[in-house]
């Protein structure tokens, strides 16, 4: 019957295998077949997709997996043919490949290469495909005892996989039709409980296994309300039927119906434990594929702590992240659809795996221009636009470059007479300079210290006067350019008053000295890893249990608050008191970090030291690579893992390799921040112009251009001062302070609020939202109007006030470079002309120029 | 798979799409008036106007509205909407109670004219929460749920908002008089935070940034506008950020361009008798000025009137100030409603974080302390059945007695009155599943006549 199962998952399969069956008459089977993008969306005609590269040759054939073992007479391995050309790209050829098995009394193979135990021992499976073969070792076992079935690893994913415990079904609060299960199977035993002992047993039928309510319904042999969720002869009713038979175990040993309902069937004879989940993968874990509309069969391998695997792809949850690149079914099966990269992720009982392709029509091309990298950064960048086969933007001129650089570095632009400098410099090293210029400069120190102030929630509602002490603490970490794993270990380690300097990462605890939440933003800050879900129910896009989360939660808390002297002032302080318990199992958690199997041993002291060391050792898989990708973000705009701050198995990274190597050179250098911000900096990468070319306009994650963003709110509002020479006046703050140095983000101002400053109640960054309020005060409000009419500042002193002895030319030179930072070119100057012109007088047409220009994009965007 | 599974695969994806901003964007571009001028905006305008008066709007629930009134500092149930006549001096104070124009039905005795609209009001009088800090509180009466450290969660005006889109160039979530925790866009992003329109009763109100700057009128505004699509060298450049800032700005001109949306906030319009009703504070004006623009099509109102955290002079501050303006401009608001036909369509509800202590504290001028175990809410209009209370406090007002009330059941009440199914689910930035209530029953007594 899986046969039929197995036909009917491959029945959509047909017109595949018509294809494929054309092109093995062609000569060159495995030959590189180039469907432009453009054919991509359409289904791939019998007569389409001739091959070209006549020359391109077969590199390999195998079969996906090589070794498996069939554990159970219910067991089954899908095995999947892999043709692989020689520029590395791979095709599915399982549905037109032949399957024997070497011993059909042991190992039985279908013709779509799905293999089933027969009886215990081993064989071996060979796959044909136009003349060559290659062959699987498969070994069969436990056929007689079904030994290894349980309701956790064998039954809940089925359950979940078919949705019975959605919120929609059995996993509403109140179940549905008196059958309740936990909300995606959090509950194991309790849902065993209700499958097996509820409705008086009859959900189970021991005798008559295919006549369990557990099996009928779902299967809607009998009426069942939600309908048919699997077929009656698929692999689910096998696992299930097999599992009743087995007397459907909770653990092995442990079943349904023990001595008071007089049908013991389990004997005592020592049994293995249920075997323990340790992991999901899929095969192929990453694929180029050539062919737009070709399919893919996914594997998904369940390994298991003992070492053994099984194949679960019917059982597994499937989730594409493109689903314009391709798309997946549920039975495991990927289309690609057109060029791009997609992810997949699985989840099976709990774990996620990952699945990686990349669909490229066209083979690198020998025509692909050389590009002269500047660093390491351009090398791993290079190669993966290669890779896709897209060009690079031409590097960006230098007054944009300036401007870039000075926003992204600093946070604030240039002043006008330095982009005039930078442009007429002729060193050719100017660049490098000027990073190197920059990162002296004081402004990099309040950069930074509005960027940290946000993510640790430095303001006033929550902090009072700590505000001051703390502020302080951040910006001379950054003036000395403090190792980074130092700064964060002061952090974390933080004691004593709040308002003292010496002090002042006692703030960190102030912000919150809940351990559940010290987890959460900890975690989320300094690694990159959001633990939050795993705070109610392990984490369902991850690997984080609930322990995990608790034990984490366990080193903060023995810190405690107590007042001081000074008004809502707060001593932070650490002694033996305090624990904390697990949400669902309410048990007292000893302190473990995240990763770990067990707590920690004996920890002595103030445990925070502990946590401290962990997250910043050099070993730790997270602390290096969300730093250097946060400090990524901040010169992209996003990270090389988006969203910067959240690393999980279910969302890599764009360009593996490069985060790896950067996080290599920050360790290296002892977390040195402005080293890795040189790096950067200097890479060509970071210099390319923002303007697209014919081959990367749809490029938005693998950084072959600039990406242009809106300024901050602080950088906006810097910007307008400095090109208006007018500025701003913050209540309470001294006259002519730029935004860039309010660290405390309490002082008013509209225009901060309104372009998304962060209220830093929440660990977040400023907001890159766009609102009605937003375009209102530019259009209409004071900040750039009463700027313009201002009789002190830039229009009215070097513009209106010197028209008479000064050029046209040399005006608008002066109005372009105070705003834009760089020169108008001869259409803009024409532009300009044929406005002022017609304008009902100079005055006007001069204030709606520069009105215009600081109301542009080019203006309100680093680009 | 089952319809949860298909909305985790929509988070999966929209994480990996800038969240949910680029959805916003094309539902925002959809609205259609992109790139017109503004002579051909008025053209339309002119065109819409003409084919729908705006007082007879159609009564699909589509097309409701909310009032919120928000007490910004938790007000006392006791001497509002669940007087406790009969209680000891050292819980009811020295307020009574007075009859309402529905037989049995009693309210604080400084709320008689109220008290004559409560056959158009329930009073929910056994909500409880348990949360007795501002900011939590706020956040969670406002959105359903308790704040977390990594989630922002949507006001319901947000959340409203994003449901329901704009029309006739009005914001669709608007805010008046002052601002508290809990009212923002949360992870829903900033372009579903509320209008601030201010407040409404300063002399020579003018919403900020809405009228141009003296020296500029349509016709200048229209020569900058063309300038800036000159001048642009990032125009039409290939960007998300881009296109959503072209969008808002587009909706910002319709704005400031559109006579109708602009008379919306001209409360000046409207007789001075009217006006006197409503009473001349920020309270009462704004009450005015929110009928005006759900009248002219904004979806969500919220006007935040401060001044309820009373740990001292409760009595006072109450009897003088917050009751008489709350009792003027809450019962002109539902009877201006009722006439104009608008009730029907438009829910109006009267909350804030907390109740307060039902035994008065020992201050030197005695107050009421947080009381998050027993609060009153009141709502109006949009198919509540009025002149009933539902839920009842123990004798002394400590604690629900009859028909506990969670927060979620007023959550999930108020989203169910839009039309909006509770349970619908959204997804934060990082592929969290949140339904729009937490778990929470709609209040079937509201809508059963």
């Amino acid at each position: 019957m899986i046969d039929e199962y197995r036909m009917n998952l491959f029945a959509s399969k047909q017109h595949k295998k018509q294809v494929l069956l054309a092109l093995t008459a062609l000569p060159v089977l495995l030959g590189i077949t180039q469907i432009s993008p453009a054919k991509a969306q359409k289904p791939v005609k019998k007569n389409s997709g001739s091959p070209v590269g006549a020359t391109a040759s077969v590199a390999g054939f195998s079969v996906q997996p090589a070794n498996a073992t069939l554990d159970g007479s219910y067991a089954f391995q899908t095995l999947v043919a892999v043709g692989k050309s020689i520029d590395g790209a791979e095709r599915d050829l399982s549905s037109s490949a032949t399957y024997t098995s070497s011993n059909p009394a042991v190992v039985r193979v279908d013709k779509d290469g799905i293999a089933y135990p027969v009886s215990d021992g081993s064989a071996d499976v060979t796959v044909s495909h136009g003349g060559r073969s290659v062959k699987a070792h498969l070994t069969v076992r436990n056929t007689k005892t079904n030994s290894r079935l349980s309701f956790e690893t064998s039954i809940a994913p089925i359950l979940i996989k078919s949705g019975c415990m959605g919120t929609a079904c059995h996993g509403a609060p109140n179940g549905q039709a008196g059958f309740k299960l936990s909300f995606f199977g959090y509950e194991t035993e309790k849902d065993w409980t209700a499958v097996v002992k509820g409705k008086d047993g009859k959900r189970i039928n021991l005798k008559d296994p295919e006549k369990s309510l557990f099996l009928m319904k779902p299967a809607a042999t009998v009426w069942h309300g939600g309908g048919r969720k699997f077929r009656p002869d698929g692999p689910e009713a096998r696992v299930i039927t097999a599992w009743i038979k087995a007397g459907a175990p909770f653990v092995p040993g442990r079943t349904a119906y023990n001595t008071d309902a007089k049908t013991v069937l389990t004997s005592n004879k020592a049994l293995p434990a249920a075997p323990k989940l340790e992991s999901v993968y899929v095969l192929p874990n990453n694929r180029t594929i050539r062919e737009a509309n070709s399919k893919h069969q996914l594997v998904v391998m369940a390994h298991y702590q003992d070492g053994s695997e099984a194949d679960v792809t019917p059982f597994a949850r499937y989730f594409c992240d493109d689903d314009g690149i391709a798309t997946v079914n549920s039975e495991g099966r990927l289309l690609a659809l057109r060029k791009g990269e997609a992810n997949v992720m699985v989840r099976y009982a709990g774990k996620v795996g990952i699945s990686s392709v990349m669909v490229q029509p066209q083979a690198p091309t020998a025509s692909y221009p050389k590009l002269t990298p500047n660093n390491y950064v351009d090398d791993h960048i290079f190669a993966k636009l290669k890779q896709m086969n897209v060009t690079p933007s031409e590097l960006t001129d230098d007054s944009t470059f300036i401007r870039r650089v000075f926003f992204d570095l600093i946070g604030t632009p240039p002043m006008p007479s330095m982009v005039r400098q930078f442009i007429e410099d002729d060193d050719p090293k100017k660049r490098s300079k000027l990073i190197d210029e920059l990162l002296d400069r004081p402004e990099y120190k309040d950069y930074q210290t509005i960027i940290w102030a946000d993510l640790l929630r430095n303001t006033r509602i929550l902090l009072k006067e700590g505000v001051e002490p703390y502020t302080h603490f951040i910006r001379e970490s950054f003036a000395e350019n403090k190792p980074f794993d130092k700064f964060v270990k002061e952090l974390l380690t933080g004691t004593g008053s709040t308002y003292q300097n010496e002090s002042a990462t006692a703030n960190y605890y102030r912000v919150t000295n809940d351990p559940s939440e010290l987890t959460t933003s900890t975690s989320q800050i300094f690694m990159g890893v959001r633990l939050e879900c795993a705070r109610c129910h392990n984490h369902p896009f991850d690997r984080w249990m609930q322990d995990d989360f608790y034990g984490m939660a366990a080193f903060f808390a023995k810190t405690h608050h107590r007042d001081g002297l000074g008004k809502d002032e707060i001593i932070v302080y650490h002694d033996e008191r305090g624990e904390v318990r697990q949400l669902r199992t309410q048990q007292v958690m000893p302190p473990k970090f995240i990763t770990a199997d067990k707590p920690l041993e004996n920890p002595q002291g103030d445990l925070r030291t502990y946590l401290a060391d962990w997250i910043t050792s050099k070993e730790n898989p997270y602390f290096a690579k969300a730093t250097v990708n946060r400090l990524w973000k901040q010169f992209f705009g996003r990270g090389i893992v988006h969203p910067a701050d959240d690393f999980r198995a279910s969302n890599p990274p764009i360009n593996p390799p490069l985060l790896e190597a950067l996080a290599k050179d920050f360790i290296e250098h002892n977390f040195d921040v402005k080293h890795i911000i040189r790096v950067i900096c200097n890479s060509r990468t970071y210099q390319l112009s923002s303007k697209v070319n014919s081959t990367n306009s749809d490029d938005t994650k693998n950084f072959s251009r600039y990406y242009i963003r809106r300024l901050g709110p602080s950088q906006l509002l810097d910007a307008i001062t400095i090109a208006t020479e007018v500025p701003e006046k913050f209540p309470g703050v001294r006259e002519g302070t730029p935004a860039i140095n309010l660290a405390d983000n309490s002082v008013p101002s509209y225009f901060l609020d309104v372009f998304g400053r962060s209220n830093r109640l929440q660990v977040a960054e400023p907001s890159q939202q766009t609102t009605i309020s937003q375009a209102l005060a530019l259009i209409n409000g004071s900040t750039i109007n009463a700027r313009l009419s201002n009789p002190n500042g830039f229009l009215a002193q070097k513009i209106l006030g010197r028209l008479g002895d000064r050029s046209e030319k040399d005006i608008l030179d002066t109005l372009y470079l105070n705003i834009l930072e760089r020169f108008p070119s001869e259409a803009e100057r024409k532009e300009a002309k044929t406005y002022l012109t017609n304008a009902p007088t100079t005055k006007e047409g001069y204030e709606d120029l520069a009105w215009a220009l600081l109301n542009s994009k080019e203006f309100m965007f680093n680009h | 798979m089952d319809n949860s599974e298909l909305k985790q695969l929509g988070s999966f994806v929209h994480r990996n799409c800038e969240g949910l901003s680029r959805r916003d964007v094309i539902k925002v571009g959809t609205l259609g008036f992109l790139g017109l001028t503004l002579p051909e905006f008025f053209a339309l305008e002119a065109a819409q106007a003409q084919s729908t008066p705006a007082a007879k709007k159609p009564k699909s629930k589509t097309d409701y509205s909310v009032i919120m009134l928000w007490m910004a500092g938790g007000p006392s149930h006791v001497d509002t909407w669940d007087p406790k006549p009969n209680a000891d001096l050292s819980i009811r104070g020295p307020f009574g109670a007075v009859e309402t124009n529905v037989p049995g039905i009693f309210v604080g005795e400084h709320l008689p004219k109220v008290a004559r609209q409560m056959d158009s009001m329930a009073i929910l009088r056994s909500v409880s929460h348990g949360d007795g800090a501002h900011e939590r509180a706020e956040h969670f009466m406002q959105t359903g749920y308790l704040p977390l450290p990594t989630v922002e969660f949507p006001s319901y005006g947000s959340v409203i908002a994003n449901e329901r889109g704009m029309q006739n160039n009005l914001p669709p979530y608007v805010s008046l008089l002052g601002m508290a925790n809990g009212q923002s866009a949360g992870f829903l992003g900033g372009s579903l935070n509320p209008f601030f329109a201010g407040n409404p009763a300063e002399g020579n109100y003018k919403v900020q940034n809405l009228q141009m700057p003296t020296d500029v009128n349509l016709a200048r505004l229209e020569r900058r506008r063309k300038l800036v699509q000159a001048v642009d060298s990032l125009k039409g450049a290939q960007s998300d950020a881009v296109r959503s800032m072209d969008t808002f700005t587009n909706r910002a001109y319709g704005l400031i361009t559109s006579k109708s949306a602009q008379q919306a906030f001209e409360i000046q319009k409207e007789k001075v008798g009217l006006r006197d009703e409503y009473g001349r504070n920020g309270f009462g004006q704004s009450c005015l000025l929110a009928r005006r623009l759900v009248e002219a099509g904004s979806r969500f109102v919220t006007i935040t009137l401060g001044g309820w955290d009373t740990h001292d002079n409760n009595f006072g501050s109450l009897q003088n100030n917050l009751l008489p303006m709350l009792d003027r401009g809450m019962a002109t608001l539902l009877r201006d409603l009722k006439e104009r036909g608008l009730l029907e369509s438009t829910l109006v509800v009267w909350m804030g974080e907390f109740g307060r202590t039902p035994m008065i504290n020992k201050n030197a001028n005695p107050g009421r302390d947080h009381w998050p175990n027993a609060l009153s809410v009141v709502m109006a209009g949009a198919g509540i059945k009025g002149g009933q209370v539902i839920g009842k406090t123990d004798e002394r007002g400590m604690g629900p007695y009859e028909r506990p009330i969670k927060v979620q059941d007023v959550a999930a009440t108020i989203y169910h009155t839009m039309g909006l199914d509770p349970n619908k689910e959204y997804h934060t930035p990082s592929g969290r599943p949140i339904r729009l209530a937490d778990d929470g029953q709609v209040i079937r007594e509201l809508f059963k006549g």
